[in-house]
């Protein structure tokens, strides 16, 4: 009995002792990364900026008085990530802590050189996140938009990954989905483009800095390789599957006015035609939404004049769609939508032929658009209410 | 407390004796001065004990009257006297041939005896003794006063619908109650009297034919080996029949309801009423005995299936908050959501401790307050609950000594355990959180999974009279289980008493044990 016990209580010590996470680290211990902001440094080293969260004390924020910040900065130079880190974590009492880690901004000069040299060290660290989102900040460097004192949230990182959240607004990439489009044959990356902005505090006439989404930064081989605007941004967001929520103000044909469209949901599909020389993609769009905004004579209630809208829309998705297509066929040379995945899928044999040289094949791609929009409501009223009865068109 | 009694009177007298089995032998004599002598110095030095000797009539021989009057109501005693004495009177030779020892000639009580130890046990249980001159016999008429408050709603169980009625320390009156419940002749009572000095009177309650009779078999063996001189509560008792070295969980029930006793006799179950407490233990029970109510069964089905949803929701609250707290917050910083990481570590700023030493300080604090407060008189109870709450916890946190997450994890524990219904389940749960801080403390998540994984093992292993603790779950009734997880509806025409036995009987099965 007493030979059991003890043998017992011995495999569980070993079973405990042997197994258990020693690593105890106190919230008080760690400094809590928020972003982290990458540049290129004037020596051709990169620059790592990193945004700190600062906790104020309970009896600081209870008592009001003086604003403490809310965060604060460190960077340092550096050939690599853990050199990076090496030297960051020689300027902080505290254990850095990349878990809660929500944004990586990289600057556009870095981005220009490429980021190759840099992004393993987010991955093999299994106390990094995949979901971080990654963004480039076009013409700045990465470290001026870390140090802007967002209104709202309590560190700008936590503005930048929720305003990353608001879906239909611009590309969303995480680091996941980077790695992703970037493994993946017959596909280029993408990331989101942030850009300063501004806003007016109350009662101060100097505008203070603020930051907004703006575009998509396209990578190829790990370098940047061009941006698209807004527009062509929300052309990308219907391959992305990001199209819910997303609005278009459709021009009327005869200058009628114009209409208001929220996507509710939204679908595309590739065909391919594989044996063609050009190669021919044709890509079917289809939406369905909500007329929300009704700037014509129109009674929107009868189903000949919503088919009328029905083809304005469908007309300026087509033409903002081709005016995308060009871009990417003929400015940048890159499948960033991924008709090369499509074909893959479609004939492997072809696509195996043509891999080496995609980007000669892709660019001179023969790629038509049809799109299919459906109104499924139109709200509570027809025509504009404003409007007198004989200057409603029936 | 008992067992100082016994160390401090084993000189004077044997305590495993019988207190009047010294007597047992003598008989009376027929002389009336030496009968009285003998009783006086039997209970020297008790001022309660009362000798009045009487006549009759002029010619009739003289009585001897003896009684305990802290026992026996006397205006009780006096109507007694004098009912059934005129009678006896009247035809007193007649009487005599037919009436011998151990009858009775009328309705009330009345026992003729002629040896003294079963005299004083009478005595000491409310009778007055009555002796004739020239006899050498004793009539015993039952004569007892009502020592008994009324009956009042349970304190510890209250309930919102349901009986008010609690039991009162009369175990006679208790198992009225009972009777009142179960108007049926297989309604069964054992008596036992247990403690060699007390003599404190033991009921085992069952019905016939639905308990499951290894169970009450082995209820009766367990309570017939008892060798105690006292039993005060029944917690004595409990402690005696559960073969526990260190029972942290309850092996039986304990209840003020007569309703929830009538209940458990309905599903099979054995009640023991002990004299001298409102307390009555019903036995076996299994772990989710625990989490149930008396009032479950008074209200709709779907509303105590949620109840119970809650309780168990905040069992795991109760056991594993504070734990999940301390693991989350020292070792997996990255699981909680950064928004609540930087409010919790703002709060955490100021605090000297490592979040471990904090919720044990506030939980051993805590704990202390609910101690105080148990056993304060009321009007102090106002005064703990000021200083406690609002002194200590605000304070603290002002100071910077502790922090608000923490007060808010330790007092959302302190609710919880107060869901749980049975309150001697209760104790032993609350009791189960400070080893598994500790485990969290020192290894995390995986302290935590190592602490319910034990915990789970020594739930399982328990057993209380033969029946798994954690049946039906395992071993496994489906059932039963439907009573588990939900309160199961009660269908027209469907016994309500059914399951209960049937996965008890079940489970001796399973173990090789019964032979039913």
């Amino acid at each position: 009995m007493n030979r059991c016990m003890s043998m017992t209580i011995t495999m569980l010590l070993i079973l405990i002792l042997g197994t258990g996470c020693w690593d105890r680290k106190e919230i008080n211990d760690i400094g809590l990364v928020m972003a982290t902001g990458l540049d290129l440094a004037d020596n051709g080293q990169i620059q790592a900026t990193l945004q700190i969260a600062l906790p104020a004390s309970s009896s600081l924020s209870t008592g009001g008085g003086s604003k403490p910040g809310k965060f604060f900065l460190i960077s340092a130079v550096g050939k690599n990530g853990l050199e990076l880190e090496q030297k960051l974590q020689q300027k902080l009492s505290r254990t850095l802590f990349f878990s809660h880690r929500s944004v990586i901004l990289i600057g556009e000069d870095l981005a220009r050189k490429g980021i190759n040299d840099i992004l393993d060290v987010f991955n093999r660290n299994p106390r990094n996140r995949l979901k971080t989102y990654m963004l480039v900040v076009k013409g700045r460097k990465a470290a001026d938009l870390l140090q802007v004192d967002y209104p709202y949230e309590l560190a700008p990182a936590e503005a930048l990954k929720e305003m990353e959240m608001l879906k239909g607004e611009g590309t969303i990439v995480t680091l996941r989905d980077f790695m992703i489009a970037s493994a993946t044959g017959g596909m280029y990356p993408t990331t989101g483009v942030l850009e300063p902005a501004a806003f007016h505090r109350p009662g101060e006439k100097t505008a203070d800095r603020l930051f907004r989404i703006n575009g998509t930064a396209i990578f190829k081989s790990a370098k940047l390789a061009g941006f698209l605007n807004n527009t062509e941004t929300h052309e990308f967001l219907w391959f992305k599957h990001n199209k819910r929520t997303d609005k278009i103000a459709a021009d009327m044909p005869d200058g009628q006015g114009n209409v208001g469209y929220l996507i509710t949901s939204s679908n595309y599909k590739i065909d391919v035609d594989s044996r063609s020389d050009p190669l021919k993609f044709h890509i079917r769009l289809k939406a369905i939404g909500y007329l929300f905004e009704n700037n014509t004579p129109l009674d929107v209630t009868d189903p000949k004049n919503l088919q009328v809208i029905n083809k304005a829309l469908e007309d300026h998705i087509k033409l903002d769609m081709q005016a995308f297509l060009r871009k990417i066929q003929t400015e940048y040379h890159t499948d960033i939508v991924g008709f090369g995945q499509e074909l893959q899928r479609h004939n492997p044999k072809k696509w195996r032929a043509l891999e080496e040289e995609w980007d000669q094949y892709f660019k001179a791609a023969d790629v038509s658009v049809s799109v299919a929009v459906t109104i499924s409501n139109t709200g509570a009223i027809g025509p504009p209410l404003q409007l007198k009865e004989k200057e409603i068109e029936k | 407390m008992t067992k100082r009694l016994r160390r401090t009177r084993k000189d004077v007298y044997p305590a495993s004796e019988d207190s009047a089995s010294e007597f047992n032998g003598k008989t009376f004599s027929d002389n009336l001065e030496q009968n009285e002598s003998f009783i006086k110095i039997t209970f020297r030095t008790s001022s309660d004990l009362v000798c009045r000797k009487i006549r009759f009539q002029d010619d009739a021989p003289r009585k001897l009257i003896v009684y305990l009057n802290t026992l026996v109501d006397e205006q009780k005693l006096n109507e007694q006297i004098r009912t059934s004495f005129a009678m006896l009177q009247q035809d007193h030779y007649a009487l005599e041939p037919e009436v011998t020892e151990g009858e009775s000639t009328s309705a009330v009580n009345q026992i003729h005896t002629s040896t003294w130890g079963e005299m004083i046990r009478l005595l000491l249980s409310g009778y007055a003794a009555v002796f004739t001159e020239g006899d050498a016999q004793a009539i015993c008429l039952k004569a007892s006063a009502s020592l008994r408050r009324t009956f009042e709603e349970p304190s510890s169980e209250p309930v919102i619908r349901g009986s008010k009625e609690g039991f009162v320390e009369r175990q006679c009156v208790n198992f009225g109650m009972l009777r009142h419940y179960i108007r049926s002749p297989r309604l069964k009572s054992e008596d036992f009297i247990v403690g060699d000095l007390t003599q404190t009177k033991v009921l085992v309650v069952y019905i016939d034919g639905l308990a499951d009779e290894s169970i009450v078999d082995e209820v009766r063996k367990k309570i017939a080996s008892i060798q105690i001189d006292g039993i005060l509560e029944s917690g004595a008792i409990e402690e005696l029949i559960v073969d526990d070295r260190f029972p942290l969980l309850p092996r039986v029930q304990v209840t003020e309801r007569p309703d929830v006793v009538a209940g458990g006799l309905l599903e099979g179950r054995v009640a023991i009423i002990i004299d001298n407490t409102p307390f009555v233990l019903v036995v076996p029970v299994t772990f989710w005995t625990g989490m149930q109510s008396a009032e479950d069964y008074n209200t709709r089905f779907p509303v105590a299936t949620f109840s119970r949803w809650i309780r168990f929701l905040f069992l795991i609250v109760a056991i594993f908050a504070p734990s999940f707290f301390v693991a989350v917050t020292s070792f997996h910083q990255e699981m909680i959501p950064t928004s609540l990481l930087l409010s919790i570590a703002s709060a955490r700023e100021p605090v000297p401790f490592p979040v471990m030493i904090e919720t044990l300080l506030m939980e051993i604090m805590f704990e202390a307050l609910r101690e105080a407060g148990v056993r304060l008189p009321k009007a102090i109870g106002q005064t703990v609950s000021i200083v406690g709450g609002l002194v200590i916890g605000d304070a603290a946190v002002q100071a910077g000594i502790i922090s608000t997450p923490s007060v808010i994890v330790v007092s959302t524990t302190g609710i919880a355990a107060l869901l749980i219904p049975r309150f001697n389940f209760a104790n032993g749960v609350r009791l189960l959180r400070f080893p598994i801080i500790l485990l969290a403390g020192s290894f995390g998540l995986y302290g935590i999974a190592l602490g319910f994984l034990g915990i789970l093992l020594y739930v399982v292993h328990l057993k209380s009279f033969g029946v798994p603790y954690f049946t039906p779950i395992a071993p496994f009734s489906i059932r039963a289980v439907k009573d588990v997880w939900l309160r199961s509806p009660r269908v027209n025409g469907r016994n309500f008493s059914v399951p209960a036995t049937e996965t008890s009987v079940k489970a001796r099965r399973q173990e090789g044990g019964g032979g039913n």
